[in-house]
């Protein structure tokens, strides 16, 4: 930092303004690192799809990591050390969810019937203290405007609604109808961006030479004027090519 | 089995740093304040010459050791430590005897009070 003289009116010069704000950015890089790692180890959830406690997990971590962004005074191991050690009673807490019944049903808690057989049922609504504006609203953003249509209604514990609507008011299945259907698996891509994916090609037993020879079936004859290429389960090879040449 | 390995080390890994760090400053605030009883006998018997020596010796080791109480400590406590060592350098020079005990006493209470924040018990707990 710069020594304050005595008589000088300028009490920080200019190229240590600029080292400042270099530190921000060091020490904001590396606690962004830090939470992307620990949010990495937390597993694959959206947000939306969060449990309390993993929600609480969230918002700490985040507030940990801006008190040590904003502050040059804490010591970046102050705010690492906590987020190390949340990431470590998540996971913690995520295995004992995982081996535990019991324990899931305290940490995460139970789903919830708020709908039960056509009826709303008002005693758990007046326990989760849901009205009945907010389950109807929950219910359209589901696409279920009647509350009529709908047979169940739950309240899952990461707090999304699901419905299950009565049998003559849900979609009508191929089964229904008895209509045979074929198999539809997943589409395998193949080229991404002019890049070829050789491990999938290898997965369902295909070459380069093979994608080579369908491609040039259309007038295809280098693979990096490809923009995305797949092939589904029923052999048909969906690709398309790139727009603008300059980035092949 | 990975992850309850990688969980193990990790919890480990936080005990051993804060295991390590609360002997370090401890260790290192032992060694800094070693002699300031000499400091204050020398300020009080107005050896001035051996306060200025002695003190000297403490900043350099304090300079010694600063650039890693940074990475444990709030860089506020090392500012004023610093400030400290400014101000009783400049009371020893003008042969001032109460504030340089003063300022000695309160450099003292610094160094102590800063492992003693570190400590696991329930005072810092709660």
């Amino acid at each position: 930092m710069a020594k304050i003289i005595f008589g000088d009116i300028s009490i920080i010069s200019k190229p240590e303004v600029i080292v400042f704000m270099l530190l921000l950015i060091i020490r904001t890089a590396i606690l962004y690192l830090a939470v992307v790692l620990a949010m990495k180890a937390m597993g694959k959830r959206q947000v939306g799809q969060l449990q309390p406690f993993e929600l609480v997990v969230v918002i700490t971590i985040s507030a940990m990591a801006a008190i040590a962004m904003e502050d040059v005074g804490v010591p970046l191991v102050n705010s690492i050390i906590p987020i190390i050690t949340v990431m470590v009673l998540q996971v913690i807490l995520s295995l004992i969810n995982l081996k535990s019944e019991k324990a899931r049903g305290i940490i995460c808690g139970k789903p919830s019937i708020v709908v039960e057989n056509g009826k709303i049922v008002e005693e758990e609504l007046r326990r989760l203290r849901i009205n009945v504006n907010d389950l109807l609203e929950q219910m359209r953003s589901k696409n279920y405007f009647n509350i009529a249509d709908v047979e169940y209604a739950i309240f899952e514990t990461n707090g999304q609604l699901s419905v299950i609507p009565k049998s003559q008011k849900r979609a009508v299945q191929p089964e229904d109808l008895q209509i045979e259907t074929k198999y539809e698996g997943l589409p395998t891509t193949l080229i991404i961006d002019g890049k070829v994916n050789y491990n999938n090609l290898k997965k369902i037993n295909l070459d380069e030479n093979w994608l080579k020879t369908e491609l040039s079936k259309f007038g295809i004859n280098d693979i990096r004027e490809v923009f995305f290429a797949s092939l589904d389960t029923l052999g048909n090879l969906f690709f398309q090519t790139k727009k603008a040449p300059s980035r092949r | 089995m990975k992850l309850y390995g990688t969980l193990i080390f990790l919890v480990v890994l936080i005990v051993a740093f804060g295991i390590f760090t609360s002997n370090f400053l401890t260790e290192t605030t032992k060694d800094i304040t070693s002699n300031f009883d000499n400091v204050y006998t020398a300020i009080n018997n107005e050896n001035w010459k051996l306060a200025q020596q002695q003190i000297a010796h403490s900043e350099k080791l304090w300079n010694k050791h600063k650039k890693w109480w940074t990475v444990f400590i709030d860089h506020q406590e090392i500012d004023n430590i610093d400030m400290s060592f400014v101000r009783i350098g400049e009371y020893i020079k003008y042969h001032n005897k109460a504030l340089s005990s003063g300022e000695l006493v309160v450099l003292k209470q610094s160094f102590e009070h800063i492992p003693e924040k570190e400590v696991v018990n329930l005072k810092n707990i709660l």
